[in-house]
């Protein structure tokens, strides 16, 4: 019997990689048993949609932007581009 | 030199790069290096350096997208520099959220479950973003730095083994702790 840590360990490892064919009937079976683990299970996926399908871009969040000075002196730098 | 000419072949005059597009690639290299001066640094060069390629982008696609393909790759050069000159033994050593969310005999000993509805509408992402973001802060860098090419920029577990110098079950290791610490902290943030 896998321990809750263990199955944690392996639903994470599920996310990058395919698990071999007893391994996944034996987190299945444990998912279905405990709600923990399940739970854990739904979070991570959901977590990986969430950030991988940009729908939380953060660059359209994020409230910092390019200091005055820098943007100035970038500025400056393309200005003067050699031609 | 001369003022802003029309378009060429998709390419925005560069006078105007720095407003258009600056703040986007600024913050894009913010988020994943959590360092100003390193991130106004890699603008830079994302800039210059797309002075130097102009040539290369001949009006195939999108001029931002172009771009912020240049970023990426910078962000990842200073990630992998910096991972190759910081102790990795401090990031192993930092404590296993593990230990912290599991007993002895390995049950859960909190629940996992409360935290991350589905945010949907713009504000609960902003919401979600500046959660997750504080949280990602709590990482050893190169954990977060891992988590965030891996879940935000899609890279694979391969191309992250080979920027990163990384066998795959070290990889796996920091990518479960990143999971497990997020886990945590996000339910502390929403239900703390
Ligand atoms: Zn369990």
């Amino acid at each position: 019997m896998m321990s809750c840590r263990e199955v944690s360990e392996l639903v994470s490892r599920s996310l990058d990689e395919k698990l071999p064919l007893i391994v996944r009937l034996k987190v299945r079976v444990h998912l279905l048993m405990c709600r923990m683990c399940a739970t854990f299970a739904r979070r991570v996926r959901q977590l990986r949609e969430q950030l991988s399908s940009g729908r939380i871009a953060p660059e359209s969040v994020l409230d910092a932007s390019l200091p005055a000075a820098t943007r100035e002196r970038l500025k400056q730098l393309l200005k003067n581009r050699p031609a | 030199m001369g003022g802003a000419k029309p378009d060429k072949e998709g390419v925005p005059d560069p006078d105007v790069w720095v407003d258009r597009y600056g703040d986007q690639l600024y913050r894009y290299a913010l988020i994943r290096l959590r360092d100003p001066s390193l991130a106004e640094e890699v603008v830079q060069d994302t800039f210059l350096s797309a002075l130097k390629a102009i040539d290369q982008f001949q009006g195939r696609g999108d001029f931002g997208a172009w771009l912020m393909g240049i970023c990426k790759r910078r962000v990842i050069d200073v990630l992998r520099a910096r991972s190759r000159t910081t102790h990795i033994e401090a990031d192993e050593d930092s404590t296993d959220p593990a230990e912290r969310l599991f007993d002895r005999t390995g049950k859960w000993r909190v629940d996992p479950g409360q935290w991350l509805t589905t945010p949907d509408r713009e504000v609960e992402r902003a919401e979600f973003w500046r959660m997750l973001d504080k949280c990602l802060q709590k990482l050893p860098p190169r954990h977060a730095a891992l988590f965030t090419l891996r879940e935000l920029d899609g890279l694979s577990t391969e191309e992250l083994c080979n920027e990163f110098g990384i066998t795959r079950s070290n990889l796996w290791v920091i990518l479960h702790r990143a999971r497990l610490a997020l886990a945590d902290c996000l339910r502390n943030y929403l239900y703390g």
